[in-house]
């Protein structure tokens, strides 16, 4: 149950829009102007005279500081509700109240979908840092290899950047060394043939370390619920899927969502 | 602990918010024939019949007025926040307020053995404050036949 607020019923969201408003908020002032129909509930608006949208002289400034603060404003806005219904009140939640509750569901994952070679991959939203375009990479001597790609400079600090195509073993679209190449001689926009190159830097973090990886698509946020997300059949193999936590689907594509903790224990692994 | 403040005709009352599930406007509700005195009716809560016990009514004879502050407070009748609800009428149902149990030891709380038992009264700065106990509202509404029995109905 959620246990939030007992105010939550009045919290307007989509399902639940607002009645006509109490007041209305004036340009430049977040305190309420009083309309025509409230002037008899609230004939005393102090902070629009010597309050903060009136000429500040009021002595109760100096320790409120903002008259949102203050204990005659606050009294002001409960006595807004000292009125009776408006018309159709009653009858609006009587209805509203009546209909079935509206559950979320729970466990949604969010994610990041993006594409390596052939491959639709996912990971958890909460581990990115950000997307960006290519850079070079520079290689490591004697230490690159099909998984560490080399180092790259992402606002000023140099980050390991990694291959993902390398280490499940998918063929690149865009593989790091020829799109770094072309990213090195055309700066950002940059263009191998007639076709402007998808691929990007994706900067992830997980338990305080980031990691850069180069993927050829990046397609957008997504969610799935636990139920959409099914194991990854036995009958496939490759290390794409014993990378991956389970499969859902998304616009008739089969989408991998890979299971972080492997991963990175696997890119800490290759670099020792 | 926080507590939802409310009146009851002049009085202040307060209810321990860990047992409120949801504060609600006033809706239209059911009376039904013949119903006891306190009994303010019942409606419909995402389709379970849901009681309301209009508080003013029951202790002071007197309905309580429909204005926009006086809002219907949605009890579970167990602690566990689960299964059956009812409803509480009240007015000005318009905040909460925490108050430690200090205040409450140290401010002599009172009850009257004769009165019907809701719980302690406290004094704050804003005055005396009755502090509603819910399972002992509970009871006493059910010895009061305020809240319904439930029974297979076969129409």
């Amino acid at each position: 149950m959620n246990r939030s607020s007992p105010f939550d019923a009045f919290i307007p969201s989509p399902e639940n829009p607002p009645l006509a408003p109490d007041f209305t908020i004036a340009n430049g002032s977040d305190l309420p102007i009083l309309g025509e129909a409230n002037i008899t509930v609230l004939e005393n608006d102090c902070w629009n005279k010597i309050g903060v949208t009136g000429d500040r002289s009021c002595p109760e400034l100096l320790k409120h500081v903002h008259c949102r603060n203050c204990p005659v404003f606050t009294s002001a806005g409960q006595r807004l509700f000292e009125r009776d219904l408006p018309a159709g009140h009653l009858a609006e939640w009587t209805r509203r109240l009546a209909e079935p509750e509206i559950v979320a569901e729970r466990g949604t994952v969010s994610v990041l979908i993006f594409r390596v070679g052939e491959e639709w991959l996912a990971i958890d939203i909460g581990l990115l840092v950000e997307i960006g375009e290519l850079r070079p990479i520079h290689t490591i001597p004697n230490r690159s290899n099909e998984v560490l790609v080399g180092l790259v400079s992402i606002r000023g600090e140099l980050e390991l950047c990694l291959s993902l195509g390398g280490l499940l073993a998918i063929k690149m679209q865009y593989p790091p060394n020829i799109a770094k190449s072309a990213a090195t001689e055309s700066g950002h926009h940059s263009v191998v043939g007639r076709d402007r190159i998808t691929a990007r830097l994706m900067v992830v973090s997980r338990a305080g370390r980031r990691w850069v990886f180069q993927v050829d698509e990046v397609e957008g946020v997504s969610r799935f619920t636990p139920a959409e997300l099914t194991n990854v059949p036995s009958t496939v193999s490759g290390s794409a899927t014993s990378f991956a936590k389970g499969i859902f689907w998304r616009d008739e594509r089969r989408i991998g969502f890979l299971d972080e903790v492997r991963l990175f224990e696997t890119f800490e692994r290759s670099l020792t | 602990m926080l507590w939802l403040i409310f009146h009851v005709g002049v009085e202040r009352f307060a209810i321990r918010s860990d047992r409120v599930d949801k504060v609600l406007p006033t809706v239209e509700l059911h009376r039904t024939v013949q119903s006891p005195n306190g009994l303010a009716g019942a409606f419909s809560y995402h389709g379970a019949v849901t009681p309301v016990i209009d508080l003013a009514q029951w202790l002071q004879g007197t309905s309580t007025p429909l204005r926009l502050s006086s809002r219907i407070i949605l009890i579970p009748l167990d602690a566990e926040l689960s299964g059956q609800k009812f409803g509480l009428l009240a007015e000005r149902v318009v905040e909460l307020r925490p108050i430690d149990q200090e205040v409450i030891n140290a401010t002599g709380a009172a009850t009257w053995p004769g009165a019907l038992a809701l719980g302690p009264v406290i004094a704050d700065e804003h005055g005396m404050l009755q502090l509603l106990d819910i399972d002992k509202l509970i009871a006493e509404a059910r010895r009061h036949e305020l809240l319904p029995v439930l029974v297979e109905q076969h129409v």
